[in-house]
């Protein structure tokens, strides 16, 4: 029975030090009144998609927010203006932080134009990761994928972990799935920071090829590519 | 960012587990100008765009040389191999950053207590919180800094 006072943060975890970390800037989040946060860490998944998958059948949560350890949440209010984002539109599956309008023919997220919603040099403004920002339609960006840094969701579809049995294109693929049953998937355009994301600049993109040509294979035929980039 | 394939990245990974060795080789046997030498090499700045540790390393780097500059004994590198660099520069990063989003006074303090137990220097803090891309404001944090050093 799921419950839909219940938000669930779920994380694939390997390092202590972040985790630590991770959890002061979630202590200091304000629970939504009415709600129960949980908080579920995977410490031996195989994959992004089984950790993920875990987490999914262990919680109750109608609200899961499946975030990566090395994501420190600066917006305090973030719990509460996501509640009020799925509550503004039924339709609205997934919310990201980072997230591409369109996701590139080659199936590179970063080759297409994206919607941030991370701390960066160019949005400092400390005070306003202190006031709360009522969600309308006007700041809120539809786009097709998310980037993996941090994805909420209001309704349960299963990873692919079918397909994906590493670190990569998960989270590309989940937008995908959600894309498939219906749902849209949006990126908030605050004018104010939700997170930092300490990911040490440099990506693993070992397996990354791999894993796009899987991704290609089965989605791109589900992709809105416009004529000019395919 | 251009994409390269699973065998060229199998390649780049086995170049930089090499590189990555001869400084821990150099590290450990506390020949600290030879790390810093093989840091400030072409090869390794060429490959730190494939390698966090690597990047890691050359801001590391270049806090060591401005402490030797300064002739500051308890520099960086002393008595620390590769991971124990890492671990100390992603613990510092995480202290400052507490600074810069408000923590209670408590959870900033100990970044003194990490200071002075790694027996850091304010050149390194310094160093960290200017090269740091993930220290964002950059002033803010230097005077919460100061602030909470006069709080001692």
């Amino acid at each position: 029975m799921i419950n839909p006072q219940k938000i669930c943060i779920i994380m694939c975890v390997n390092n202590p030090l972040y985790l630590e970390e991770c959890f002061l800037y979630l202590n200091r989040l304000v629970i939504p009144d009415g709600f129960e946060v949980d908080i579920l860490t995977i410490s031996d998944a195989k994959s992004m998609t089984s950790g993920y998958n875990e987490g999914l059948n262990a919680s109750d949560a109608k609200y899961k927010i499946y975030m990566h350890q090395d994501v420190f949440i600066t917006d305090i209010y973030f719990l509460q203006e996501l509640i009020d984002i799925f509550s503004l539109d039924a339709s609205i599956g997934m919310v990201g932080i980072v997230g591409a309008y369109q996701m590139a023919s080659s199936g590179i997220m970063w080759q297409a134009p994206r919607e941030y919603s991370l701390y960066s040099h160019k949005n400092l403004n400390i005070s306003l990761c202190s006031q709360y920002t009522k969600p309308t339609f006007e700041n809120l960006s539809k786009v097709e994928v998310v980037d993996g840094l941090l994805i909420a969701t209001q309704y349960d579809l299963p990873w692919r972990e079918d397909l994906f049995t590493g670190w990569d294109f998960y989270d590309a693929s989940q937008s995908m799935e959600f894309k498939r049953a219906g749902y849209s998937i949006v990126v908030p355009v605050f004018n104010k920071p939700l997170c930092v994301h300490d990911d040490g600049l440099i990506l693993n993109l070992s397996n990354y090829d791999d894993y796009r040509k899987i991704f290609l294979a089965e989605y791109k035929k589900d992709l809105s590519i416009t004529s000019d980039t395919k | 960012m251009a994409l390269l394939s699973c065998e060229q990245y199998k390649e780049i990974n086995q170049i930089i587990n090499h590189l990555e060795n001869q400084i821990d080789m150099a590290l450990s046997q506390k020949d600290y100008a030879l790390a810093s030498k093989i840091i400030s090499s072409e090869e390794v700045v060429s490959y730190s765009s494939h390698s966090s540790t690597l990047y890691t390393l050359r801001i590391l780097n270049v806090i060591y040389l401005e402490e030797l500059h300064q002739e500051i004994n308890n520099h960086i590198f002393l008595d620390r191999n590769i991971s124990q660099l890492i671990q100390t520069y992603i613990q510092l990063c995480f202290y400052l950053r507490r600074l810069e989003f408000d923590f209670p006074i408590e959870l900033q303090k100990e970044l003194i207590s990490f200071i002075t137990n790694e027996k850091l220097s304010f050149v390194c803090i310094i160093g960290t919180i200017k090269q740091s891309i993930y220290i964002y404001s950059k002033d803010l944090v230097l005077n919460q800094f100061r602030s909470l050093m006069q709080t001692i």
